[in-house]
């Protein structure tokens, strides 16, 4: 057994060593998807998926990157290892958002035009089921118990609250006007509504989502949101300002504001490095801020009009 | 860019507060203009006087809605398009602007034209991006006259034609 575990520990090591960690940044305007290396900060392929490619979803679990193609009408899936697609998923509408489960099992979908969310099993892509959320569903988020999915629903100014198990529609929380992307923190307590037309971020508590949201005020259309490692930290992409704006999370107010690229989208944080990496559509790069010193430590130029919108640095 | 100008007039296409398309698209474009940046920040930042540098706008009326500010432009070939000023950026020499209704087939336009000194002595390079939408609010098939295609030759002809003279007008006002 010791050796077991022994060599099971140094197989893990070796794996992590021979695969490097990867974000995947989905390029709307030539339909790609730049993969690259955090640690190098280096584009080590490029990937062709479908048409105008904007979200995205990574499973180390399963070794999958899940694309959405909104004009291709498609859902690309790429092996993680070899960096190819592997399959394409056909979904008759216009999918955005995407997001998977805790354990990988289900991804879920939002079709922007038809209001609807598919749930899609991941061993068996025929197999989906959906649910009509609300008007223009954009980003979406599973609960860290896997039992509860939060949707955008976009143009009807509201958090859907879904029953993962069985797709039924628990709770509308009213949020500011147009949200776009939403994100849990990291202990899953709290839900980020980015809210476009109102220049605003919606806190909820979700030990007590009756209770109003916190508003805070961000810069000009945000899209985006997510937390640093701990907690402390909320960042969001503010894409008609080109910034980040830092949010203090106990004390709920914005600390800092940090220039990045033109038009910045989705963003992730790696939590190894202690970095915020933002997708630039406007001048098709990736800036890389060091979440220490909230300072741009380097710009990597990637595809026309990157997005990446979703949780794209693969854990 | 004059025919195009009247079919979009024909079609009559108006916003609405629904949701936009999903994939945003981009115009952007330069010119370089043999004068100081200060002489091309001062045509560029006039907001009601669009139509003394941009060829295919007959007028301009501006308009002070409290704090904010909003012009109309009568275009040449007919229909108005109606726009509000968001901020105009000394420090920066930044104009960003959006299309609140009007005739241009684009949903969702925001735009900004911003001067910055060179590439060579005594010149100025001005940088006109705009991000918008398509009209169409659908799943495909997307007709014709609403499409991507369509919204992007429309902003791209604007910028082309606007930005050639108003490189013209401000070298021949020396």
């Amino acid at each position: 057994m010791k050796n077991f575990v022994l060599l099971l520990a140094l197989s893990l090591s070796l794996s992590a060593c021979q695969h490097p960690q990867m974000a995947y940044i989905t390029n709307q305007g030539d339909n790609t998807v730049s993969v690259i290396d955090t640690a190098k900060r280096k584009v080590t392929h490029t990937i062709g998926v479908g048409k105008a490619p904007v979200g995205v979803a990574v499973s180390a679990t399963l070794r999958r990157v899940y694309i959405t193609n909104v004009e291709g009408q498609s859902i690309s899936v790429i092996d993680s290892h070899q960096q190819t697609v592997i399959h394409t998923i056909k979904v008759a509408g216009s999918p955005v958002g995407l997001a998977l489960s805790p354990d990988s099992k289900m991804l879920y979908v939002a079709d922007w035009y038809s209001d609807r969310i598919l749930a899609i099993d991941t061993s068996d892509y025929n197999s989906k089921k959906e649910v009509i959320a609300g008007k223009a569903p954009a980003g979406l988020v599973v609960s860290n118990d896997n039992k509860t999915l939060y949707v955008a629903a976009r143009d009807s100014n509201q958090i859907v609250v879904i029953d993962t198990s069985t797709l039924a529609i628990k709770q509308r929380i009213h949020v500011g006007v147009h949200p776009f992307g939403v994100s849990l923190s990291q202990s899953g307590q709290q839900l980020y509504s980015v809210n476009v037309y109102d220049n605003t971020v919606s806190i909820i508590d979700l030990n007590n989502t009756d209770k109003p949201p916190y508003t805070i005020k961000v810069g000009e259309h945000p899209y985006c949101a997510v937390t640093n490692a701990i907690d402390t930290k909320l960042y969001v992409t503010n894409t008609q300002d080109d910034s980040i704006s830092v949010i203090d999370l106990p004390t709920k107010k914005v600390i800092a504001t940090i220039g990045v690229g033109m038009t910045p989208e989705g963003l992730s944080f790696n939590q190894k490095l202690n970095q915020l990496w933002v997708a630039n559509w406007g001048t098709n790069n990736v800036s890389v801020i060091d979440a220490t010193t909230n300072k741009v430590v380097s710009t990597i130029k990637t595809g026309d009009k990157s997005r990446a919108f979703g949780l794209f640095m693969m854990p | 860019m004059k025919k195009l100008l009247s079919i979009i007039a024909l079609a009559a296409l108006s916003f609405n507060a629904a949701a936009h398309g999903p994939s945003p698209q981009k115009v952007e474009k330069t010119v370089v203009i043999k004068a100081a940046p200060a002489k091309v920040w001062a045509v560029v930042k006039d907001f009601g006087n669009i139509h003394a540098w941009h060829p295919a706008i007959a007028s301009t009326k501006l308009e002070k809605k409290g704090e904010e500010t909003f012009r109309t432009l009568t275009l040449k070939d007919g229909g108005t398009i109606y726009e509000k000023l968001r901020t105009a950026d000394d420090a920066d020499m930044k104009l960003r602007y959006e299309i609140v209704d009007g005739v241009a087939p684009v949903a969702d336009y925001n735009a900004f034209m911003q001067v910055t000194a060179g590439p060579g002595a005594g010149e100025s390079t001005v940088t006109w991006v705009g991000r918008f939408y398509r009209t169409y609010k659908l799943n495909p098939p997307i007709p014709a006259g609403q499409d991507d295609e369509t919204a992007v030759k429309f902003v791209t002809g604007v910028y082309d034609s606007g930005l050639a003279n108003l490189k013209k007008v401000i070298e021949n006002s020396k």
